[in-house]
């Protein structure tokens, strides 16, 4: 599975993962067959990106050195520094943790 | 004492203008009678600034891409107030174009890329809020550090002091320019924002994104931008002078329901705008 644009819908892909508005509606099903008018339609919708089937294609972030999980810890830590005893910002900092991790594919 | 940055700022008389197309676009989408070919008569009279938003609205972040060949076809498909908001955003990327190099301190590339890349996330949070004023949004958060810009170029000495100490003293740039100068970059961007006649929104999210609670009416647009600035920064999207992490408002959490966001979707979101919206870059 891959995610991709929806600009970069292209006719025949396959949805892999269901799509939600913002109001958290399922809009489309996994496994419907898109097209290009689909990908115009939710473009309109405001709907960024989808999973569609497929092999996905290592593309190095620009912005993402691949480091250990023990190194971006501490490079979080470091950043975040006293802010973290804040229960609002741990919450961030654990999802930026794991946006991170994800994106270095630890 | 304090060196009253803002008095010396309101002396300068070579601040950046905004196009008079502006102020004739405003007037004119004040008339419901307004057609879309009197909207874009006024745009193209500024040849230069026409084809800068033929290039925004023909990009993916518009989602059109390759496809509007006029002014007027864009104002048809996009509407009155999209089109008004491309050309305030390339009028305030015009005026500050080519303006200085930044410093040895202040890298200006690393800066736009903070500013787009605030912008793009305030347009993520605003979708993810249902939001009415997403457009409104990434303006904001593209034009919320403003005033760096401006004591960058018109006060280099004292910004580069500013900068300098906020970085030894790992603290934010707010709030190192609170202590020397006793003014900050918030009330210089807010200046700026008010001689430019932009709507009050804007000019509110530019002078409280460090503490949207004074900004009343237009807080749901600070906030979003303080939350924004916050998202860019833990995710290091270039640079805004510090490498601080200032502290989300406890108000702006509750307020925008916070507790109901799901961060880790809203950090995906918040990569993909950033990328659409990286056609800005080449109007740096």
């Amino acid at each position: 599975m891959k995610k991709i644009l929806v600009e970069n819908i292209d006719d025949a892909m396959v949805l892999g993962r269901e799509v939600c508005g913002t109001g958290g509606n399922v809009l489309l099903t996994k496994g419907t067959v898109l097209s290009r008018a689909l990908g115009r339609r939710l473009q309109n919708w405001g709907i960024p990106s989808v999973y569609v089937e497929g092999e996905e294609e290592q593309q190095p972030e620009e912005n993402m050195v691949s480091v250990s999980p023990e190194e971006l810890d501490l490079q979080l830590a470091a950043k975040f520094g006293s802010t973290i005893r804040s229960p609002n910002m741990k919450k961030i900092y654990d999802a930026v943790y794991e946006y991170r991790l994800h994106k270095i594919g630890k | 004492m304090p060196l009253a940055i803002l008095e010396k700022i309101e002396n300068i008389s070579s601040i950046p203008t905004l196009p008079t197309v502006i102020e004739r676009l405003t007037r004119l989408l004040q008339n419901p009678k307004t057609s879309a070919e009197e909207v874009g008569k006024a745009i193209t009279t500024d040849q230069a600034l026409a084809s800068k938003v033929l290039k925004l609205v023909n990009s993916a972040f518009y989602g059109f891409p390759g496809r509007i060949s006029t002014i007027t076809h864009a104002i048809v498909i996009l509407g009155f107030s999209t089109v008004k908001n491309v050309v305030l955003t390339a009028s305030i990327f015009d005026a500050f174009r080519s303006k200085g190099e930044g410093s040895p301190v202040f890298n200006l590339e690393d800066f736009w890329l903070h500013s787009i890349a605030c912008g793009a996330a305030s347009l993520s949070i605003a979708k993810q809020l249902g939001s009415n004023e997403k457009e409104e949004c990434f303006i904001a958060g593209l034009i919320h550090d403003i005033g760096k810009i401006i004591l960058c170029q018109y006060m280099p000495q004292e910004f580069n002091f500013a900068i300098d100490q906020s970085r030894k003293n790992k603290q934010l740039f707010y709030e190192t320019e609170k202590k020397l100068f006793d003014s900050t970059h918030e009330e210089v961007g807010g200046y700026l924002t008010e001689r430019w006649n932009l709507p009050m929104d804007l000019q509110n999210a530019v002078k409280f994104h460090h503490n949207p609670q004074p900004s009343h009416d237009y807080y749901m647009i600070t906030a979003i931008v303080h939350c924004a600035d916050i998202i860019v920064r833990a995710l290091d999207y270039g640079n805004g002078g510090d490498d601080c992490m200032p502290m989300i408002s406890d108000n702006v959490w509750k307020n925008l329901g916070l507790d109901n966001v799901n961060f880790l979707s809203l950090l995906e979101n918040v990569h993909d705008e950033i990328e659409k919206a990286s056609v800005f870059i080449q109007l740096t």
